[in-house]
């Protein structure tokens, strides 16, 4: 998502007042969803690689703040993925690399991004019976979350 | 005479299903109180919320019922949060009712039962929705208090 929202603004500067608050919620979102990952048994040994992993991850959270492209491709399969690693998460090709071609125009780019909103919540929900409960809570409050960006988008000149 | 006890998990569930209800009595009287200091379209909208916590608040009962609970009754009267003197104090309370809601509506996710937890994260969308609407933003974790998780900015 965080991806894709930097891929828009790339292409409509304008939109980025609109759209920056919600990047800010995705980005929360992210961190949170990141902070419950599970390290599987096996991977307990390399602990220590691992740590050095979210080091890098959160370092490139940071850059992608000041310079965002390169940096967000793994956003979108950590967001909705939950943690749990699943490639369908991310809602689309956005899943590996640069998010899909943004569609020109400012009403298209907000459309782009309301249906990438309501798969990645589509998305969350279905794996709630799955998850534990404080990983279910926090996953329906993420998916709620981005249910209120859809019409927050409408509003900023989407469909409704 | 040998008593049967309920399992644990039912016990929550219920626990659970009562503090929506609860809340959804809560928001079901405070509505009352938003819709008298509004008009027009925001009246419009404030009627339409208020029926949908009816709505929710009936579905509760049901669920309550069907597994041999007794629904926690409303109160003939609520504190509210704060005094309600215009149409921006009415709508900060339908905010206030919306994320008392949303908060109880967490704890029904957070049971094991997957119909329960499917029902609770569809009225916490609901809820999220009606909040945000009101608010005239979005927030990054409904339902969860303001501070409960740290959140990034960027």
């Amino acid at each position: 998502m965080i991806a894709r929202y930097d891929a828009v603004v790339r292409g409509s500067g304008q939109l980025a007042a609109v759209l920056r608050p919600l990047r800010a919620e995705h980005r929360a979102h992210l961190a949170q969803l990141r902070s419950r990952l599970i390290v599987p048994p096996a991977a307990a040994a390399r602990s220590a690689a691992a740590s050095e992993e979210r080091s890098a991850a959160a370092a490139e959270e940071r850059s992608a703040a000041a310079s965002p492209s390169p940096a967000a491709a793994a956003a979108p399969a950590l967001d909705g993925a939950s943690g749990r690693g699943s490639s369908d998460a991310g809602s689309g090709s956005a899943s590996h690399g640069e998010p899909a071609d943004v569609p020109a125009g400012r009403a298209a780019a907000i459309s782009f991004l309301q249906g990438a909103e309501r798969a990645a919540a589509a998305t969350l929900l279905r794996k709630l019976p799955a998850v534990s409960p404080s990983l279910a809570q926090l996953m329906a409050s993420v998916a709620a979350s981005e249910a209120t960006h859809v019409a927050a988008l409408a509003a900023a000149g989407g469909t409704a | 005479m040998a008593r049967t006890r309920p399992r644990p998990a039912a016990a929550n569930e219920a626990s659970a299903l009562q503090a929506a209800l609860a809340a959804e009595h809560a928001a079901v009287y405070g509505y009352g109180v938003v819709g008298a200091y509004l008009s027009g379209a925001a009246l419009t909208a404030a009627t339409s919320d208020w029926v949908a916590h009816e709505v929710a608040r009936d579905s509760l009962e049901a669920m309550l019922r069907s597994a041999g609970q007794q629904p926690v009754a409303a109160a003939v009267a609520y504190r509210l949060p704060h005094r309600v003197h215009s149409s921006a104090g009415a709508m900060s309370l339908a905010v206030t009712l919306e994320d008392r809601v949303a908060t109880a509506y967490l704890g029904v996710v957070a049971v094991t039962s997957t119909r329960i937890r499917e029902f609770g994260a569809r009225e916490l969308l609901a809820t999220a929705m009606r909040a945000a609407s009101w608010r005239g933003r979005t927030v990054a974790f409904p339902g969860f208090p303001a501070g409960a998780l740290h959140t990034a900015r960027g």
